[in-house]
């Protein structure tokens, strides 16, 4: 019962693109989502990664295939989020706009809530908040993915999540009381 | 900030629209090959050249070449089939059927160590929770024939990434979507279930996980339901037994002599296919005289009986 014995060589192969994409891409896809609010950007940062796992040809070691497309696709995203096109429109968006489902609009305004609370968060706060609630990654995992200290990344999520809690209670600023 | 540790559940519900799609696919697929520099998109251009002309001759001699039976033998495979009992003898590509697993081996005939338990995304394995039971899907095969298919067990009531699948009772899943029905294999009781991954059925044996192996009064041959229906085994490393009646008295000496000792897994060194007279076959993990699968046992009255039966 090992872990996965696949080979850096074989994550390039073209049926492992297909493999890596069919678990990851929607992933990648909704992280992107968070950062850009945007669909159509959201969805052209995803495909530039995976274009750029295709061609960069990343020694990946097996296990962390995920980890390597959502650091590219994060990377792209800030550098996109300091472009001029996304604080003049994105950054005047009211709200963060679900895609839900067509069936699913159940308890619709909490969750709005918070998902445009983390859209909100400073991009220090959102990649570790992403990261650990939404993508499952421990502290230490981020810590290499970001390469900062795993201090570092405990004392971001605590204030993120002092953060969140403010702009839940509609502090437009974040800033706990 | 409760609602913080759902996050992952309400943005997957929240932004359930949002899918990687077969466009994206296919706009990757472009951009990829349209980045490749030029002298290797001239080189890989004219690899394609030379693979096509290569299939067109192959195609050729194909079609002239006389069918199997008559000179010409068809391309040997170094796997063979499982639950065709008899093995002897060379296999042939056409005699390994649709959805049978095969097992490989190395150049002296002697089974290879062939892991089947599939890999999950970050080391958590792919699983059905069933009531306390837990099953894990095999790699193979890929596409398990609905003739395997025994009752229902229900419909997955939850997709749930935590690797415990504790969310609650009926069948959860971390691999099998919310709503697809589950089945027994037919035949096999409790030991193996099957449903559909991503359009292909997929065949799950029961394990130990997160500690948890037997149920209130089980035993080894409650999670290994094969009697009857075994037709070889092959111990990597050792060999393989394919009369399906000494098989059968193996596994009878393991269920009967086998001790257990924990509800964890062993770090295996070797692994032991038995194949089943469905084309489907069940694993388990050794190391020393240790078997894993649902939880872990001891029995070195089954290796020293399966080298005995292996002796030429």
């Amino acid at each position: 019962m090992q872990p996965g014995t696949q080979t850096a060589e074989a994550a390039l192969s073209s049926a492992s693109f297909e493999e890596l994409y069919e678990l990851y891409a929607t992933d990648v896809l909704r992280v992107c989502y968070f950062y850009l609010g945007d669909r159509q950007r959201a969805e052209d940062v995803c495909q530039d990664t995976f274009v750029r796992l295709i061609t960069a040809q990343p020694q990946l070691q097996a296990g962390k295939e995920k980890a390597w497309l959502l650091k590219v696709a994060m990377n792209r995203c800030r550098d996109l989020w300091r472009g001029a096109w996304l604080k003049r429109v994105v950054l005047g968006s009211p709200v963060f706009e679900l895609i839900p489902a067509p069936d699913e609009f159940s308890e619709r305004a909490e969750k709005q809530a918070l998902m445009d609370a983390v859209n909100r968060l400073p991009t220090a706060f959102k990649d570790v908040v992403l990261l650990h609630y939404y993508q499952g990654y421990g502290i230490a995992e981020i810590a290499e993915m970001l390469g900062l200290p795993e201090g570092t990344i405990s004392s971001r999520l605590s204030r993120a999540r002092s953060k969140l809690e403010a702009l839940l209670k509609g502090d437009e600023t974040g800033e706990p009381s | 900030m409760s609602r913080l540790d759902q996050l992952h559940d309400i943005a997957d519900e929240s932004l359930a629209g949002l899918k990687a799609t077969d466009d994206m696919r296919r706009n990757i697929r472009m951009k990829a090959a349209a980045a490749q520099p030029a002298p290797r998109r001239l080189m890989v251009q004219g690899l394609a050249f030379a693979a096509a002309a290569l299939l067109c001759f192959l195609g050729v001699s194909a079609a002239l070449r006389p069918r199997a039976g008559q000179n010409e033998p068809e391309p040997q495979i170094s796997s063979y089939t499982l639950g065709q009992g008899d093995q002897g003898g060379e296999r042939y590509t056409s005699d390994v059927g649709y959805g049978n697993v095969t097992i490989k081996s190395d150049r002296n005939g002697i089974p290879a160590m062939q892991n089947i338990w599939a890999q999950g995304e970050g080391g958590v394995a792919p699983l059905i929770a069933s009531d306390g039971r837990y099953y894990r899907m095999l790699s193979e095969p890929q596409s398990a024939p609905q003739s395997v298919l025994g009752s229902s067990l229900g419909v997955i009531s939850e997709f749930t990434r935590q690797p415990e699948l504790s969310g609650g009772r009926g069948l959860l899943s971390n691999v099998v979507s919310a709503g697809t029905e589950v089945y027994q294999v037919r035949g096999l009781g409790g030991t193996l279930l099957a449903a559909n991954v991503n359009g292909s059925l997929r065949v799950f044996q029961r394990v130990s996980y997160n500690n948890t192996a037997l149920l209130s009064g089980e035993g080894l041959a409650d999670t290994l339901q094969l009697s009857g229906h075994i037709t070889g085994m092959a111990l990597s490393g050792v060999g393989a037994v394919t009369d399906p009646s000494a098989a059968e008295r193996l596994f009878r000496t393991l269920v009967d002599q086998a001790v257990f000792k924990s509800s964890g897994a062993v770090t295996a060194s070797q692994t032991l296919l038995i194949t089943l007279d469905n084309g489907l076959a069940v694993q388990l993990s050794v190391k020393g005289e240790h078997l894993g699968g649902c939880g872990v046992w001891s029995c070195p009255e089954f290796f020293d009986a399966f080298g005995a039966a292996v002796q030429p």
